[in-house]
């Protein structure tokens, strides 16, 4: 595969493109990121209310019907949350046109298709249409409610919540869920014209298109005018006086202990690859010390781990335990961290974790999509490496930097979420 | 010696043979992949409980979840060296899985590939169980029955399948429940891996840059190395007597969930296909059902207008040769109108047909779905390994697409769906 060719189409819009020829479908995405400010559940929103109907495909039906006739075409959109933006995606994977009957070019296809749906929705009285907006509204408001039918899910993002109460980036990415009883459609499509027309943009397109014609028809159609860039997220520094328990009762079985830790530390950051690596010896690989001392060990868990949000600064460890070993697990974890500080790090834990690194690494070009959301989560972060470069900063990480990096997190918050009918514990 | 079956359209190649102890193995190269893939796995799984050993005259019945705690039990080994660990040293990232019908161990690398397929094979051909091991495994394993159990989507299936099946397993938690695993005994585990991971009930599947003939030298070599002393001969699942009747049509449980989610679903009793017939019926019901109620019908639209479903909709066909089951599932506080109207639509469908003109494009989609398993060898590879236990391969799906008429769609909906059949599953918020 050759690298990533970035070009320019206007001021902060950009097409990114992966060119290779071992996928079998040519995969898309524009992300547009916005501010996660008071308009956030409306970002959430409009793009479900886009994905109803444009004025050639004005229902979902009729969209439905183009995707099958394009060889099963797969198109959505998503909203995702990276630091204090919200970031809005469209996106569309279609056959490569040499592995169909037929060869018909279905690129151009699926870009004038993202084209429709970004820019053409079907309105009336030049607002979106009333019972889209209504409809949706409904259904986000019922996937944000739905959360909590995921334990893990629920459980983590509390913690988080709990860390920053009053923080901007606590907001739920998919808006808030009393604001969705009262859309105003007015205000709703002048954020959809306002985002559209002045958010930067970033389009990816990965697979075995010739450039030309991919620089070509993203010009003709899209024909982008120039946009201001968002300010970067960089996020206050953060040294917790004290730790906060937080309990919560559920009719659960599974008692769900997660502890969120202070790093302070962001992609951007040149500590962040010590970080990465702390992590990975500290509860990121099955060879890690949480894997082999909660679960291997203590026979505490199934399922236990930590991970880093490259934007916030917050490491996160989450597990799934018997309520009545809530203690003995804390300690169990807490010994790990301890243990980390005072340098007892194998030769094989800092080995294996540089090569669980490589392998994920080079993996990422195995699949458009991780290639995409590599670039771009990366990016967004304020890092801009290839996979290769990556690993070599992994491989920079020296043993004695983790312990190092290791004394300065700082223990947060601990969420517990246990069964309404047990004892304190 | 390779049996080659190529795909010239899409440019992809299977290489099958035989290797001398009589294990199958299949190879996938995936040039330009920056991957590699290995699974072993065995033709045993949850449902398989009672059988004949092998040489036996009369069958054993052990406790439910016992697959999926050998396969637990398969990363002990006697040398103490953690499995994990020795992949590890390699950069490669193994797991397993236990389904209802089999046991998949695997591996992915992007370097040292034989290296690492020489660890996987002497793992699994080195069974290690002892007291003490198999008494510790019981927490870890019971954490992960209790994670199952807060889980709606799991919850809802499970209502379902023991609301239509009497006696077959696939109604029992693959994992079993924490009353049978407390009953496995290291003497239990051997004597399924005794009788299951022999070589003529395994299958190895390799998927990625690799050239064949090398794979199968090193393969061979591997196995050479195979000390085990396995009693030779064919192990017997037993059948199970499952009657066509279902055991309830409504199954109903609370969890701390935000709104109600409902199953409505149907027990196919047109089983006993093999091969490509069962490939053929999966299919034909499936167009079937895309067509009555994929995103492109009038049910889905009509429903999603009038706010009885959203995305949270899904309908789906899981068949094997002795047992098959349909469902459609949603989340929706409207739940009654939604078991209504299916019923309704059903009814109506039977009586005037399916909607022709969708049954090209239906077809056009699931190629490119087909197509889409290509870009992942680790899809390719665990799909492929399920096929070579089914007697099929993955080009076999376009044969039999590109065959099938719509007289066989129509067909396989009336098949389906009968009322005496279907039972409704309902997890509903605690109060």
């Amino acid at each position: 595969m050759e690298q990533l060719k970035s070009i320019q189409l206007a001021d902060n819009v950009n097409l990114y493109i992966i060119p290779c020829d071992i996928y079998k479908t040519t995969s898309i995405s524009i992300f547009i990121p916005c501010e996660l400010n008071d308009n956030y559940t409306y970002h959430a929103l409009f793009p479900q209310v886009l994905k109803r109907g444009t004025v050639l495909h004005p229902d979902q039906r009729s969209i439905e019907m183009l995707m099958q006739e394009l060889y099963g075409a797969n198109f959505g959109t998503s909203v995702k949350k990276y630091g204090n933006k919200q970031i809005l995606s469209f996106s569309m994977d279609i056959a490569d046109s040499q592995y169909i009957q037929s060869h018909e070019n279905l690129f151009s296809y699926a870009v004038n298709f993202l084209h429709e749906l970004m820019f053409e929705p079907v309105t009336e009285n030049g607002l979106f249409r009333h019972e889209y907006v209504l409809q949706e509204a409904f259904n986000l408001k019922q996937q944000i409610m739905s959360i909590i039918n995921n334990k893990f899910e629920y459980s983590r993002k509390r913690l988080i919540e709990e860390m920053d109460s009053g923080k901007q980036y606590v907001k739920c990415e998919y808006g808030n869920e009393k604001e969705l009883d009262n859309i105003d459609p007015q205000r709703l499509f002048e954020v959809y014209k306002d985002v559209i027309d002045n958010n930067p943009v970033d389009i990816f397109v990965a697979g075995n298109i010739d450039e030309n014609e991919i620089k070509s028809v993203f010009a003709d159609k899209f024909n982008f005018s120039g946009r201001k860039a968002l300010k970067p997220y960089s996020p206050d520094t953060v040294i917790p006086q004290s730790v906060r328990f937080v309990d919560e009762a559920m009719d659960v079985k599974q008692g769900k202990l997660n502890i969120g830790f202070r790093t302070n530390i962001t992609a951007a950051d040149t500590d962040y690859f010590k970080l990465l690596m702390f992590n990975a010896v500290f509860g990121g690989t099955v060879n890690s010390k949480l894997f082999m001392n909660v679960r291997e060990k203590a026979s505490l868990c199934y399922d236990v781990g930590s991970s880093v949000d490259k934007f916030n600064g917050i490491l996160t460890v989450c597990t799934g335990i018997e309520p009545s070993n809530r203690e003995k697990a804390y300690n169990i974890i807490m010994e790990q961290l301890s243990a980390i500080i005072n340098g007892d790090i194998s030769d094989f834990e800092y080995d294996s974790s540089i090569k669980d690194f490589r392998t994920r690494a080079k993996a990422i070009k195995d699949s458009a999509f991780a290639m995409i959301n590599f670039h771009y989560g990366n990016h967004m972060a304020g890092l801009d490496v290839s996979p290769e470069e990556y690993t070599e900063l992994i491989q920079n990480v020296k043993k004695e930097d983790i312990p190092e990096i290791a004394s300065k997190i700082y223990e947060d918050t601990v969420y517990f979420l246990k069964n309404k009918g047990d004892a304190d514990v | 010696m390779f049996d080659i079956k190529k795909f010239d359209l899409i440019k992809e190649e299977i290489y099958e043979t035989v290797l001398t102890n009589g294990l199958r193995m299949i190879v996938i190269p995936k040039k330009g992949f920056s991957k590699q893939f290995a699974m072993y796995a065995t033709n045993y799984g949850s449902n398989d409980i009672k059988f004949y050993p092998v040489g036996a005259n009369a069958p054993v019945e052990v406790p439910l979840g016992i697959a999926h705690f050998l396969e637990h039990k398969m990363f002990d080994n006697e040398d103490g060296v953690n499995v994990f660990e020795q992949f590890a040293k390699y950069g490669a990232q193994p797991n397993a899985f236990t389904n209802y019908d089999m046991t998949a161990y695997y591996f992915t690398s992007t370097d040292d590939f034989y290296e690492n397929l020489e660890i996987l094979i002497n793992y699994v051909n080195s069974p290690y169980f002892t007291k003490e091991s198999v008494e510790k495994e019981k927490g870890i394993i019971g954490q992960e029955i209790t994670m199952y159990d807060d889980e709606p989507d799991w919850a809802i299936l499970t209502g379902f399948l023991k609301s239509i099946y009497f006696e077959h397993p696939v109604k029992n938690d693959i994992a079993g429940d924490i009353p049978s695993i407390s009953k496995i005994t290291h003497e239990m585990l051997y004597e399924c891996y005794n009788n299951f991971y022999n070589p003529a009930n395994m299958v190895l599947v390799l998927c990625g840059d690799l050239d064949p003939d090398e794979a199968l030298k090193y393969a061979e070599q591997f196995l050479a190395l195979d000390k085990r002393n396995l009693p030779t001969g064919e192990v017997i699942k037993c059948a199970y007597n499952e009657p066509d009747a279902i055991v309830q049509s409504r199954y109903e449980q609370a969890m701390d969930i935000s709104r109600p989610k409902i199953l409505y679903g149907f027990k196919d009793v047109n089983v006993g296909l093999k091969g490509r017939e069962l490939l053929k019926r999966k299919l034909a019901v499936q167009i079937a059902l895309e067509i009555f109620a994929g995103r492109s019908s009038r049910l889905f639209s009509e429903l999603y207008d009038a706010q009885i479903i959203d995305d949270t909709f899904d309908c789906g066909y899981e068949s094997k040769t002795d047992y098959a089951y349909g469902y459609f599932l949603a989340e929706t506080d409207k739940y009654e109108q939604f078991e209504q109207e299916i019923k309704k639509r059903v009814e109506s469908a039977k009586k005037y047909g399916l909607n022709k003109d969708a049954f090209e494009r239906v077809k056009k989609s699931f190629i490119g779905s087909l197509l889409r398993i290509f870009n992942r060898p680790e899809n390719l590879a665990i799909a492929s390994t399920s096929h070579a236990f089914a007697g099929i391969n993955i080009f076999d799906y376009y044969d039999v697409l590109n065959n099938i008429s719509f007289d066989d769609i129509e067909k396989a909906f009336n098949s389906i769906l009968d009322e005496k059949y279907c039972a409704v599953s309902i997890i509903k918020p605690v109060k």
